[in-house]
């Protein structure tokens, strides 16, 4: 980060704007939610309000990590480092659901056992 | 001091320094030190504390297994009525001290004594920095270790005993053991996870600490590539730390929630206990505590084995008075090993039916880690090729290190692949296996460390003749205890038995005899330790004199500073020149060229002024 | 000895220690949150259908969370702000700014817990047939009447007196007719005198007055009708008086069962409450197949039974002393007396209830944990490093960075938190 009180004076206004943007984020994902005609689907984990509601987490996510966190003008050393962790984390979640994933079982599973 | 203080830098911190040297009270000095070498210390005898510890567990253990109806001598009477009665042990102090031994010896001694000792110690020194990055969470880290050392020790004289459902832990039975006492929180299995908690918080600070220094503490000089192979492997086992442990912790915190708040997360919907339904909501799945602890469990494999590969690594070189075969690759290599080691855990659970198509997956990532393992241990092995090797003590225990390793490296490959870990799964085949990386492997590696850098942390050799006292028999029995259980799991020998399969006489006695053979082997290696305790102890005093800074004529940056090092480890900042294993350089006068003299020195160097300027 | 680049970067790394170490400690939180978020995921994945509980979504009221996310993006805009003050050398509004921080930080800790005051003052109970009731548990209590003790020496025995109705210290008298109070060294006298702990046979005693116990049955060993076991191995003879339930029933949930109308719990609500609810529902499930809505059998809407008042405005009557052996006292809502047989589990809205809630408490805690430590650390920097700043600006701003990114990184935890907590 550029640290002359210039530089850090235009940052602060970004954040302001960043700030208003992840309010109006919430105020959208409750509404996908919650308001009837807004509602993309059933509720839980079939329907489109996991994806729309992931969607905003992760944009809000991202700007969170990117300008309060710093991320877009980080060291590569940082990058490196969360690269790997994000990794792991898909790894662990997506290799341990991987069972209830088995193309076999369905093959040869007698139906109605 | 040697030939460095003829680089004069502009070293600001000469007056810091001065002021340090203003004696602190004893107990900051060296208990609440956060001097990384004094703490490194303090790790290492705790560690092998707790290795003794772990070690007395076990040899009661084989005496079950050896003599299940008999009286054990010595300790029968002291284990107690409820737990041995009249001397003989009964199912239940076996399965508690199996449990203990596991987690003891990995969580409470090895790690600690691999990577909290070797790796306070020499890290720093090595890379050229006066301290750790955050001393003071060094400090705080050791004591966590400590703390969870005290509960996890301090369980055993609980009502309940200490944790006994394996070192995994694996719920429901870990939830629904010891239910029955009056107050839950005050059982082993509470304390095992409570214990836990606070280790994975001491491992979690301490790779903080280790990355934190290795990137940003290197002296001048130090690139990447200059890297002792030790810091290399400090580095990756300090990641394998950082990102594996949480999800441990993550389960430890779930299976506390299940035994104390009640809930569900590994206790399927409908579970009996002792022929009663459980009063739970249920919908959890044993499953999930299995992943949660093998992501750990796995990359903890590595921690185990990559400080002892490295501590091999430095010793070799020296000895063998040439430099690493294959440095680059062995970097490179440990790097993958590290990276792929966090995508394989599943292969310890191929006996769940977590289905074939997640099997097939872990299968093939485990055969594909084999590859950095082998390119490690291959390295090793080369550059022994065409050394004038001196078979020190350190060495010795080194090349005794890669036969061992690589036998408990090779005996893990059937395990890798699903068919046959369906046979062999939960026998002694598996139990010989991965003793065989973390005993004669592992420890030898450790020991090796211990016997190498002794004369750095006092000034005095061990003794050699105690030395060669403790290696022949140790891995003579070694081998005494852990050949027959190879034989015994492929024959079936089911690793929980307390009576080491005479239930199973029918099918178990052509190879029961192993288990006396074994017992008899542990126990003799118990007396083969004993050399080493005295001639640690003895030779912190009466040891022969280390006649310079740098007695074994390495080239690290280690052995440059003065013996034992002092607060702040150099007096002048160091500058790095060269590789680290610059052994045998054409041209050099001497047969080793340590990183921390320029290259106009060497030159110059002849032999008599060298060794009056190391005298001085 | 001191430190290098504890302040300045190092220069090829560009970095300085704490700022590699905070990063590094973040990362094993993600892994730490993330070994949660897919203990989450593999959980609710993993239930089976007809087996386990169904998995419970939007049983959270959102407004709390909501604000809690708005409070804690605002605090996360207040340490940048804070922040960016150091950094221009301005105390006096950084401490204005890092102030807000905690007050945000004291908000949302507040709001949480009243959340959880919620969540621990409601109550679920599973029958037998896998129906389930939700509401206030109004009592689950054994009431028993004692009128001989035998007491087991060899084990202590005093721990029924927690469970007597009135604090008092109860008189006995022995077989002799000799008048005692009971103590732990009158047992151990006992002990003494009978021998030991392996003491056969137990001491009778007969209370001067009949002893009324009332306590929750979970703390005892074993009763019946006429006896009262306790984990110490005391028996109470006597007569049970009660030990039934008495659930206030706000919401019925029939997803479990295969027969809505033979359902267990409509036998303690009656006939006249059982036609209501089944009417009421399917006519809501009716109206949103009409709307084009998907059908959502499971919105609270449905699973609600209409207390009193409201019974009225949908033109139903279906008053207590139609409603089966309800009392009057449940705010317009029926209390059943459920008999404990026909209990499988009772638990209030916390994490013994179902895994979903398991999960809830287990993050949310944590969560907590690290909102609680962050402002702990956040308001260390504000009050006691002024002579840090009047040292040394830079490091205390550097101070300030790192546990600022600690903090944007429990709001980036939460970002993701709300939404498959609240609205999933």
């Amino acid at each position: 980060m550029e640290s002359t009180p210039e530089e850090i004076r235009k940052h602060v206004k970004a954040y302001k704007v960043v700030g208003y943007t992840l309010i109006a984020f919430t105020f959208i994902t409750v509404a996908v939610a919650k308001v009837p005609f807004l509602d993309v689907g059933a509720h839980g984990l079939t329907g489109g309000d996991i994806t729309v509601g992931l969607l905003i987490a992760s944009f809000k996510a991202s700007l969170v990590a990117l300008i309060f966190m710093h991320l877009n003008a980080e060291k590569s050393l940082i990058y490196k480092v969360l690269l790997f962790t994000v990794f792991f984390f898909f790894g662990l979640m997506f290799l341990s659901l991987f069972e209830l994933w088995n193309p076999i079982r369905q093959i040869f599973l007698v139906p109605g056992t | 001091m040697s030939s460095s203080t003829s680089t004069t830098l502009p070293d600001s911190s000469e007056e810091a320094h001065a002021e340090d040297h203003h004696a602190l009270p004893f107990w900051r000095q060296y208990i609440f030190s956060s001097d990384h070498k004094i703490i490194g210390i303090q790790y290492g005898f705790t560690a092998l504390v707790f290795l003794a510890i772990g070690f007395f567990l076990m040899m009661v253990m084989r005496w079950s297994i050896a003599y299940p109806t008999s009286e054990i001598p010595l300790v029968g009477k002291m284990l107690g009525e409820r737990w041995a009665p009249n001397g003989v042990i009964s199912p239940d102090l076996y399965n508690m001290f199996g449990a203990m031994h596991g987690t003891i010896m990995v969580f409470l001694g090895i790690v600690p004594l691999a990577f909290g000792a070797f790796g306070n110690f020499v890290t720093p020194l090595q890379i050229g920095a006066p301290d750790m990055a955050f001393p003071r969470l060094n400090m705080a880290s050791y004591w966590f270790y400590f703390l969870g050392g005290v509960v996890m020790f301090g369980s055993f004289f609980l009502e309940s005993g200490a944790a006994k459902v394996g070192w995994t832990n694996y719920s429901p039975l870990a939830t629904t053991t010891d239910t029955e006492f009056a107050s839950i929180f005050w059982t082993g299995q509470t304390l095992w996870l409570l214990g836990m908690v606070f280790l994975i918080s001491s491992s979690l600070l301490g790779a903080v600490n280790f990355i934190t220094t290795i990137i940003n503490l290197r002296a001048r000089g130090m690139t990447w590539m200059r890297l002792p192979f030790f810091v290399w492997a400090m580095l990756v086992t300090g990641f394998l730390l950082l990102l594996a442990f949480p999800p441990l912790e993550v389960a430890a915190i779930m299976q506390l929630m299940d035994r104390l708040a009640g809930t569900s997360f590994f206790l399927p919907t409908g579970l009996y206990a002792g022929g009663e339904r459980l009063d739970i909501s249920g919908g959890g799945s044993p499953l999930l505590y299995q992943h949660l602890f093998w992501f750990l469990g796995h990359p903890e494999v590595y921690v185990l084995i990559l400080p002892a590969i490295a501590t091999v690594a430095e010793v070799i070189p020296n000895n063998t008075r040439k430099p690493l075969w294959g440095y680059k690759s062995m970097v490179y290599a440990v790097m993958v090993l590290g990276f792929l080691s966090f995508i394989v855990w599943a292969h310890h659970m191929y006996l769940t039916g977590m289905g074939t198509a997640v099997s097939t997956f872990f299968q093939t990532t485990t055969v594909l880690i084999s590859i950095p393992s082998v390119i490690l241990v291959t390295s090793l092995l080369i550059s022994l090729w065409g050394g004038s090797i001196r078979f020190t003590v350190p060495m010795l225990f080194a090349t005794a290190f890669l036969p061992m390793f690589g036998f408990g490296g090779l005996t893990g490959l059937p395990l890798a692949f699903n068919l046959i870990d369906l046979h062999l799964h939960d026998t002694y085949y598996v139990i010989g296996h991965f003793h065989y990386v973390v005993a004669p492997g592992t420890i030898f590696g450790l020991f090796a460390g211990i016997y190498y850098w002794f004369p750095k942390m006092t000034g005095r050799f061990m003794n050699n003749f105690l030395g060669h006292l403790h290696f022949w028999p140790s891995l003579i029995c070694m081998n005494g205890i852990f050949l027959p259980m190879m034989i015994q799991g492929m024959a079936g020998f089911h690793r929980r038995a307390f009576d080491g399969g005479q239930t199973y006489e029918a099918t178990t006695e052509r190879f029961l005899w192993m288990n006396e053979l074994t017992s008899w082997s542990a126990w003799l290696l118990a007396v083969a330790q004993i050399p080493f305790i005295f001639n640690l102890f003895w030779s912190i005093r009466f040891g022969r004199k280390a006649n310079s800074d740098n007695p074994w004529d390495a080239t690290t940056l280690e052995w440059s500073t003065p013996t034992p090092p002092p607060h702040g480890n150099f007096p002048t900042e160091p500058v790095i020149y060269r590789n680290p294993y610059e052994y045998s350089q054409p041209g050099a006068a001497k047969d080793f060229t340590p990183q921390w003299i320029p290259d106009e020195e060497i030159e110059k160097a002849a032999p008599e002024k060298a060794k009056a300027k190391a005298k001085s | 000895m001191e430190i290098p680049y504890t302040v300045t970067a190092r220069p090829d790394t560009g970095l300085w220690n704490a700022k590699i170490g905070i990063w590094l400690f973040l990362a094993s939180e993600v892994m730490l949150f993330g070994g949660l978020f897919s203990g989450y995921v593999f959980l609710r994945l993993g239930v089976t259908e007809g087996i386990d509980n169904p998995w419970p979504t939007r049983q959270l009221i959102v407004w709390p969370g909501f604000v809690n996310t708005i409070v804690l993006i605002a605090s996360s805009v207040f340490v940048v702000f804070a922040w960016a003050e150091l950094k221009m050398r301005n105390f006096a509004r950084y401490q204005f700014w890092m102030r807000l921080v905690v007050l945000c930080a004291l908000v949302f800790l507040g709001l949480k817990s009243y959340e959880y005051y919620g969540k621990f003052t409601h109550h679920g109970m599973k029958f037998e047939d896998d129906s389930v009731v939700e509401g206030v548990l109004q009592q689950d209590r054994i009431e028993f009447t004692a009128t001989e003790l035998s007491l087991s020496p060899g084990k202590g025995g005093l721990e029924f007196l927690k469970y007597l109705k009135d604090g008092t210290a109860p008189v006995f008298k022995t077989a002799d007719g000799e008048e005692v109070r009971l103590t732990s060294s009158w047992i151990k006298n006992l002990r003494k005198s009978s021998g030991g702990v392996d003491a056969p046979a137990a001491v009778v005693l007969k209370p001067a007055a009949p002893l009324e116990f009332s306590f929750n049955p979970k703390k005892v060993q074993a009763y019946t009708g006429e006896e009262l076991t306790f984990r110490d191995a005391t028996v109470f003879k006597g007569a049970l008086k009660d030990d039934k339930i008495y659930f206030e029933v706000h919401d019925i949930d029939l997803r479990m069962v295969e027969d809505d109308a033979g359902a267990m719990v409509f036998s303690y609500l009656g006939d006249a409450r059982k036609d209501a609810y089944l009417e009421h529902r399917d006519a809501e499930l009716k109206k949103a197949e009409e709307d084009g809505r998907a059908a959502d059998p499971y919105d609270t809407d449905l699973m609600h039974i209409h207390p009193e008042s409201h019974g009225a405005a949908h033109g139903e009557t279906h008053g207590n002393e139609t409603g089966g052996e309800g009392a009057a006292d449940g705010h317009g809502y029926p209390v059943i007396e459920v008999e404990r047989d026909h209990k499988k589990f009772l638990s209030n809205h916390g994490p013994a209830y179902n895994t979903y809630y398991a999960i809830y408490f287990t993050l949310t805690g944590l969560h907590g944990l690290h909102v609680l430590i962050g402002a702990l650390v956040l308001t260390y920097f504000l009050f006691f490093q002024k002579k840090l700043y009047q040292k040394n600006p830079e490091h205390l701003a550097n101070r300030v960075e790192v546990g600022g990114l600690f903090w944007h990184f429990v709001d980036l935890v939460w970002i993701f938190l709300f939404p498959i907590m609240y609205l999933m």
